[in-house]
């Protein structure tokens, strides 16, 4: 097991690479120069010049991405072209809400997704069964922003209950958390009855319903267990979803998080602000993604037996 | 001509068991009708004078006979403007689905088809790109080009094609080692047309389902990056900038809100239950 992990995050030090240099290749695209935007348009052209040099832009694009990934180990992700201060000091105040809300988007969604999606598998064309798979159809259909409109339609507007933007109290996260976790929901409540369908017609659960265990036993020992596995990696999925989602969430709610900043930025024409953002995003993910990975290990005792 | 005819059969099999499929059926339909709306838009409602031309006396209206889904904060049609914007976001999302099932098998077929070093440079990169988030790699795509038609179609294209990429690749690892494609070899015939004649062919299947699909998370992604905003320009009518430009107008005219988001609720649920069943219907072993 020890093996398998330090295998694993050595793997991640290749992917962190690559992912930075994508992003940073995508950054060079953009047109105009850094410059003379952070300048503004008043400024001498020798003091802009100046200025590209300082921030080494006349240099080769392998020699600037070498520097980019050097500076942003210790945490400098560059100026912003709007403040012409680093980029982290507007990242630091703002990661906090976009991860505990995408957190809570997932969880939500394992939440509603996983039993009911157990609940269809076990009641088989039942009344429930039905309702679960038709409401999730129709909710894999909602985009999210629609849903929070709504919503905020019906919980803020006509009855009052919730806050329809910003932060402060916890009430401020249950819309947004609840336009996060839905769609997730949907698809994992589908996958959760296709994968506990399939372990349930398995010779072993047929055996384990023959020697006379408990339908409990059967459902929640011998085919939950077994089912897990494509389960927890759809759980990836979730999070690349609730991450990129929670942009377009925290603009319906007005909340302050990484994404409203990276829409911010965009209309601003801040690119390097939008990359460290993007850039820390996808580095959470991909952790979220390794240690998804090793729970593998622990859920399976077959792929824990490989690595010994 | 013996291909032909199995060909067509093959087809027809498809339609038949996809018959039987009655939500599949009744996607089948409405995603028609959207269609012919989009295609025949113009004979509805005139484009020029009531979609686009704004009104200001006759602004933020409850929907009315006159205005079947009421007006908005410029006083346009909000009917006219779904109409015409079933056109925008739907040959938006056909399109770009297209383009990234194409360029996906492609890409996919060539790394299956050849293995080895070629498929790992390939399928590396590929991984690579998909540790990002595709919302937040369109949105850095977006922010590098800036926002607009154009920029917003590939941003969506590399985002999209990924996905695809592996889908293919995996299919086509299953038909290369085909004896068909061995007997192909034995005829020397060229690599590339054993790819375009005899490997795509056989990965057309999950290829139709995975592309329907796609259409209906494309709709979503399109109307979402034009309700940030990054996407079609004004005055353009466009579900999710529709949405966006009703937000502020919700307390009192919430008819803005709920007219363009049923709009993209039934395309897209429209869209699932057909690529539910198309799947089924291409390959009744998945079926549970």
């Amino acid at each position: 097991m020890k093996r398998y992990i330090i295998n694993r995050l050595l793997l991640l030090i290749p992917t962190i690479l690559g992912v930075t240099f994508i992003i940073f290749t995508i950054m060079s695209l953009t047109p105009g120069d850094p410059g003379r935007i952070i300048l503004g348009q008043g400024a001498e052209q020798a003091d802009v010049d100046q200025f590209n040099r300082d921030l080494g832009l006349d240099r080769p694009f392998l020699v600037r991405y070498v520097t980019y990934v050097a500076n942003a180990v210790r945490g400098d992700f560059g100026l912003s072209y709007r403040t012409g201060r680093p980029v982290y000091e507007s990242i630091r105040n703002r990661f906090p809400f976009t991860v505990t809300l995408a957190f809570l988007g997932v969880l939500g969604s394992m939440i509603i997704g996983i039993p009911l999606g157990i609940l269809s598998a076990v009641k088989q064309y039942s009344f429930w069964d039905i309702l679960g798979s038709v409401s999730a159809m129709f909710l894999a259909a909602v985009p999210g922003f629609w849903l929070g409109l709504m919503l905020i339609l019906f919980f803020s507007l006509r009855l009052g209950w919730l806050p329809s933007s910003g932060v402060g109290t916890y009430q401020h996260y249950i819309m947004p958390a609840i336009t996060l976790a839905i769609p997730g929901a949907a698809r994992i409540l589908r996958l959760t009855r296709t994968t506990m369908l399939e372990t349930i017609r398995t010779d072993y659960v047929r055996t384990a319903r023959a020697k006379g265990a408990k339908e409990r036993t059967v459902v929640w020992k011998h085919a939950l267990r077994n089912a897990l596995l494509p389960i927890v990696t759809s759980i990836g999925v979730s999070f690349a979803a609730a991450l990129g989602g929670t942009v377009i969430t925290e603009a319906v709610f007005a909340l302050p998080g990484l994404g409203t900043l990276v829409i911010t930025s965009i209309r601003m024409k801040d690119t390097p602000q939008v990359m460290a953002a993007v850039l820390l995003l996808s580095f959470l993910f991909m952790i979220i993604i390794l240690l998804i990975d090793l729970t593998y290990g622990f859920i399976d005792p077959r792929i824990k037996s490989m690595y010994r | 001509m013996n291909n032909d005819y199995k060909k067509q059969s093959q087809v027809k099999e498809v339609f038949r068991r996809l018959k039987k499929n009655k939500p599949a059926l009744i996607g089948l339909i409405v995603i028609s009708i959207i269609i012919l709306v989009a295609i025949f838009a113009d004979f509805i409602v005139d484009y020029e004078t009531v979609a686009i031309e704004q009104n200001i006396s006759q602004r933020l209206r409850p929907p009315s006979r006159e205005h079947w889904m009421g007006t908005d904060g410029f006083g346009r049609d909000v009917f006219a403007r779904i109409v015409h914007g079933t056109r925008v976001t739907l040959s938006l999302s056909l399109v770009t689905t297209f383009s990234s099932a194409f360029l996906g098998s492609i890409i996919g077929a060539i790394a299956g088809y050849f293995g080895g070093r070629i498929d790992n440079i390939i399928m590396r990169i590929n991984d690579t790109i998909m540790c990002i988030p595709p919302i937040l790699l369109s949105l850095s795509v977006v922010a590098a080009l800036g926002a607009g038609l154009r920029n917003l179609f590939i941003a969506i294209l590399v985002a999209s094609t990924p996905g695809f990429v592996r889908l293919i690749r995996s299919v086509v690892l299953g038909v290369r080692s085909e004896e068909f494609i061995e007997a192909a070899h034995a005829l020397g015939t060229s690599d590339i047309k054993i790819i375009w004649n005899h490997v795509l062919p056989n990965a057309m299947g999950p290829i139709i389902v995975q592309s329907t699909m796609y259409v209906a998370g494309m709709i979503l992604l399109t109307s979402g990056l034009s309700f940030l905003g990054l996407g079609v320009q004004p005055p353009v009518p466009e579900w999710g900038y529709m949405l966006n430009e009703g937000r502020e107008f919700i307390r009192h005219s919430p008819h803005l809100i709920y007219m363009p988001g049923i709009a993209i609720v039934i395309s897209a649920l429209s869209l699932n239950l057909l690529g539910d069943g198309l799947r089924d219907a291409l390959d009744p072993k998945l079926k549970n």
